[in-house]
Order: structure tokens, then C-alpha cells, then sequence
């Protein structure tokens, strides 16, 4: 069977009057870069697609942002990717992310949907330079609620490993496998519920956020400010239910600047 | 009895001032919203959390520096990793101040001896090193430490009235097995088999935080 293999990779630079542009761009397989028009500041936002339409056993994909010395560049994802049965192997995500002395850098893709049968390898990768900021977040949902869908088995392995001037300042490892659904009924793990996301302000302006962030969050999740990082967690019984804090969310990190309008198609 | 069990016996202790027993590893939101209120769903939690949970990671962390207990380079690239991967302030502090405790605590069975215990290094990271130094094998050591930590979660949950001091006993009757069996894999793990999926615990841990009438650090 034929696999996809993907390859994007952008990186930003500061124009004459202080603007991010578009420094390079390269795109390969199934990976491809949209860069729309939008009226943002001076900033820029990048669109990724994945033309496979959904991943399998050993379909692969890698991307690499680059924000240079004080740009501000925002990725997002057209469309959630999806998950499907793989017989054997893993899909694989690669992610690389840099930002150089006082960039910012925001890694906002659309949900991850798993499908029964999934199964994924991703890792998250990111450099930051002393004063850079970095905003990540990943929604993961497991089938769709709203069309019954359940995950009975699958395999999930997410690995994120943030540095700062080389050091290693935050670690996520997340793995489930097996008998998924059985795995979320279990209170401790999720009472049944499939959508999650961990959302991770890297930024000294993080500590003046969190009370707000508490608010939008509510019951459906936590916050902590530490070592220089806003960690929010959010889970909930599907994606609608829970892009309704999500979204809020994002946009107070964010500033208050809304999301790249891909989030709302 | 073999000196290896007594020392084990020491340190992993309750009395050992480790501080353990102000610390709820999120035990207390769930108790208090509502979610872990019988001994049913507390031993649901214990073996989901040793399992797929913190203690895990905890558990893998220590048997790495148990195999690595010699190497500088290694013992530090391990506290930064276990520190790295604590989700919020107070698990941070959680492990950080009873690594602390425990290395200061552990002085007198390193005395005279030029391998001192590092000063900075999170609980898991600090026992297996030590464990290492003084000729404990990794799986009892891992046993014995899980076997503490769901001991302190059963003092907490005492304390919690979730349930009573036999309830408890019942409870650890119940979990011995599943404590061995994830102490034999941990003791063969490597630092690949890291990762959890307690997603509704660690968001627990986050939500204590702002928790009313706290009786616990965690």
C-alpha cells in the first residue's frame, strides 16, 4: 500500500519596518503551507494541510517553524487530522519548532482525531531562545461522539520536550494504548470523556493570565503557573463541548487577538 | 531479614521525614468534588495511578537512576527530565522539596563516604541513586517506593474520612499484587517507556490550587 510522506518548513524574518514576512518555504508530499491574507499587526500566520486526508501506518509527516529575531508567527491547521486504522505501524508527526531572541512563536493546530485503530507517534520538539515565547497547544479527541463512534484499540504516543537556551524546560508524555475506551471510563483518566487538549504559555507574561485562564476553564480543567509556564489542561466529552473553552482560551494567551480564521470553517 | 530490606524499610518509612504525608497528589480535589469518595473508587484510582499515572513516571525515573546512579551527566539530564515533566506547581514542589528531605534525611547511611546524594534531585531520581550507591536492587527499591506512595495516599485519604484505618488496610491487602507487577516492570523499563495517560489526575493536581480549606500541600 502506498504510504504519504510529508515535509513543510517556514521560517520568518522581520521586514524593513519591524513586520514578520516570509523568510523561506519549502513544502513536499502531502505537506503543504497556506499563507492567507490577514490583517494581523504586522504578524505572521501560516496554514498547514495535510493532502493525504488522514494518516495510517507508516505515513509520516514533518514540520519545521522557524520565527526569526522578533517575529511573531502563528501555525495553524486547516482541518483536524485524522487518525485511521492502521494494520501495522505507526503514523508518524515530526514537529520542530524555533524562536530566536524575542520571537514569538504559536504552534495552534486544529484536533487530533483518533479513529479505532489509530495509531500515532508524534513528537514536539522546541527550541526557544532566552527571551522567546512560545504558545502550544494540541486538542486530541478520540472518535467522534456526536456519530457514536468509540476507539476500542489503538495506539497513541505524544512526546514534547520544550528547551530553553538548550535546557530543557518542559517535558509531556503521553501514552495510551490498547483498550482505549476501557482506558477513559477509568475516573483518574478521563470518566469517559474523549477530547482533551494541554495548552503551554511559555512567557514571563503568562503569570498575569492565569486567573483569567481559570475562568474560561472552569470545571472543565486546571491551570498552573511555574517555572515560567502557564500549563492548562482541558478535558471534555467532545470536540464541540470542548472548543467552547478552547477557543476562549487561545484567544485570552493570545492577547485577545482572535484565532486564525481556519479555526472557524 | 537481610540489611538491603531494613534499609529500605527505613527510608521508605513513614516516619523517615520525607514530609510525604502533607502532600495528596491531587487526591484532595478529587475527594472534595466529589470523585474519590469510597474505598471502590479509591482503589480504582490507586491502580489506575500507578499504572498509567505520575507514580509510573516516577517509577521508570527511579529505576534510570538506579542504572545510572554513577554517571554526573546522566543524574542531572534525569532531574531535569523528572522536573520537566511535573504538570503543575504543586507536584513540582511535591517532588523537589521530599528529594530534598530525603537526601538530607538519607545522610547518616553515606557518612565518611565521598558519594554524596545530590541536593537537588526529584524524589524518584534521588531514591534510586542512593538505592544504587548503597547496594539495593532496583526492584525492590521500585516496590518499595510504590508501595509508599500508595501508603501515603491511604493516610491522606484517611484523612480525607474517604475511608478508615481497617478500609485502608483492605485496600493495601488489594493492591500488593498490582504493586509487584508494576514494580517488575518498571525495574526493566528505560526511560522510552516514560508516559502517562491520567489526564483526569493531573488536571486534580492542577484544580487543588484553588481548592477551599486545604489540608494538603498537593
Amino acid at each position: 500500500m502506498q504510504r504519504s510522506a510529508g515535509r513543510g518548513r517556514i521560517a520568518a524574518k522581520l521586514g524593513p519596518t519591524g513586520e514578520t514576512r516570509l523568510d523561506r518555504l519549502f513544502q513536499e508530499g502531502s505537506a503543504r503551507i497556506r499563507l492567507p491574507k490577514s490583517h494581523s499587526d504586522g504578524r505572521l500566520e501560516a496554514v498547514l494541510l495535510n493532502t493525504s486526508g488522514g494518516m495510517t501506518g507508516g505515513d509520516t509527516l514533518h514540520w519545521r517553524a522557524e520565527a526569526g529575531t522578533g517575529t511573531h508567527l502563528t501555525l495553524a491547521s486547516q482541518t483536524a487530522e485524522r487518525l485511521y486504522r492502521s494494520p501495522e505501524g505507526s503514523a508518524s508527526v515530526d514537529v520542530r519548532l524555533h524562536a530566536a531572541a524575542g520571537a514569538t512563536l504559536q504552534w495552534l493546530p486544529q484536533e487530533t482525531i483518533m479513529f479505532d485503530g489509530g495509531a500515532l507517534r508524534r513528537t514536539i520538539l522546541a527550541d526557544l531562545s532566552e527571551d522567546a515565547e512560545l504558545l502550544i497547544c494540541e486538542p486530541l479527541a478520540f472518535g467522534r461522539a456526536a456519530m457514536g463512534e468509540s476507539v476500542q484499540g489503538g495506539a497513541l504516543r505524544d512526546d514534547w520536550r520544550i528547551r530553553r537556551e538548550g535546557r530543557m524546560i518542559h517535558a509531556e508524555a503521553l501514552r495510551i494504548d490498547d483498550a482505549i475506551a476501557d482506558r477513559l471510563s477509568k475516573p483518574a483518566i478521563a470518566a469517559g470523556r474523549r477530547a482533551v487538549a494541554t495548552i503551554v504559555l511559555f512567557a514571563p507574561r503568562a503569570e498575569a493570565l492565569i486567573d483569567e485562564a481559570r475562568t474560561i476553564i472552569g470545571n472543565a480543567g486546571g491551570a498552573s503557573f511555574f517555572d515560567g509556564k502557564l500549563v492548562c489542561r482541558l478535558l471534555a466529552s467532545d470536540t464541540l463541548v470542548l472548543r467552547r473553552r478552547l477557543i476562549p482560551l487561545l484567544i485570552a494567551l493570545r492577547g485577545g487577538h482572535a484565532l486564525p480564521r481556519c479555526w472557524h470553517c | 531479614m537481610t540489611a538491603q530490606l531494613l534499609t529500605l524499610l527505613s527510608w521508605l518509612s513513614p516516619v523517615f521525614p520525607t514530609g510525604g504525608f502533607a502532600y495528596s497528589a491531587g487526591l484532595e480535589t478529587a475527594a472534595v468534588e466529589g470523585r474519590t469518595t469510597t474505598a471502590e473508587m479509591l482503589e480504582n484510582r490507586l491502580a489506575t495511578l500507578i499504572e498509567y499515572g505520575a507514580a509510573w513516571n516516577d517509577a521508570v525515573l527511579l529505576a534510570a537512576a538506579h542504572r545510572t546512579a554513577d554517571d554526573a551527566v546522566a543524574i542531572d539530564d534525569l532531574a531535569t527530565l523528572a522536573r520537566a515533566l511535573c504538570g503543575s506547581a504543586e507536584r513540582l514542589r511535591e517532588t523537589l522539596d521530599q528529594g530534598r528531605a530525603f537526601c538530607a534525611a538519607a545522610e547518616p547511611w553515606f557518612a565518611g563516604r565521598p558519594d554524596t546524594l545530590p541536593p537537588e534531585a526529584p524524589l524518584p531520581v534521588a531514591i534510586g541513586m542512593a538505592a544504587a550507591r548503597h547496594g539495593l536492587p532496583v526492584q525492590d527499591t521500585v516496590g518499595a517506593f510504590l508501595h509508599a506512595f500508595v501508603s501515603a495516599q491511604l493516610q491522606a485519604a484517611i484523612r480525607l474520612s474517604i475511608l478508615g484505618q481497617s478500609g485502608a488496610a483492605r485496600l493495601l491487602a488489594r493492591l500488593e499484587n498490582e504493586i509487584g507487577a508494576v514494580a517488575r516492570r518498571a525495574s526493566v523499563s528505560d526511560i522510552a517507556d516514560l508516559g502517562t495517560c491520567t489526564l483526569a489526575a493531573e488536571i486534580d493536581t492542577l484544580r487543588h490550587e484553588t481548592l477551599p480549606g486545604r489540608l494538603f500541600l498537593s
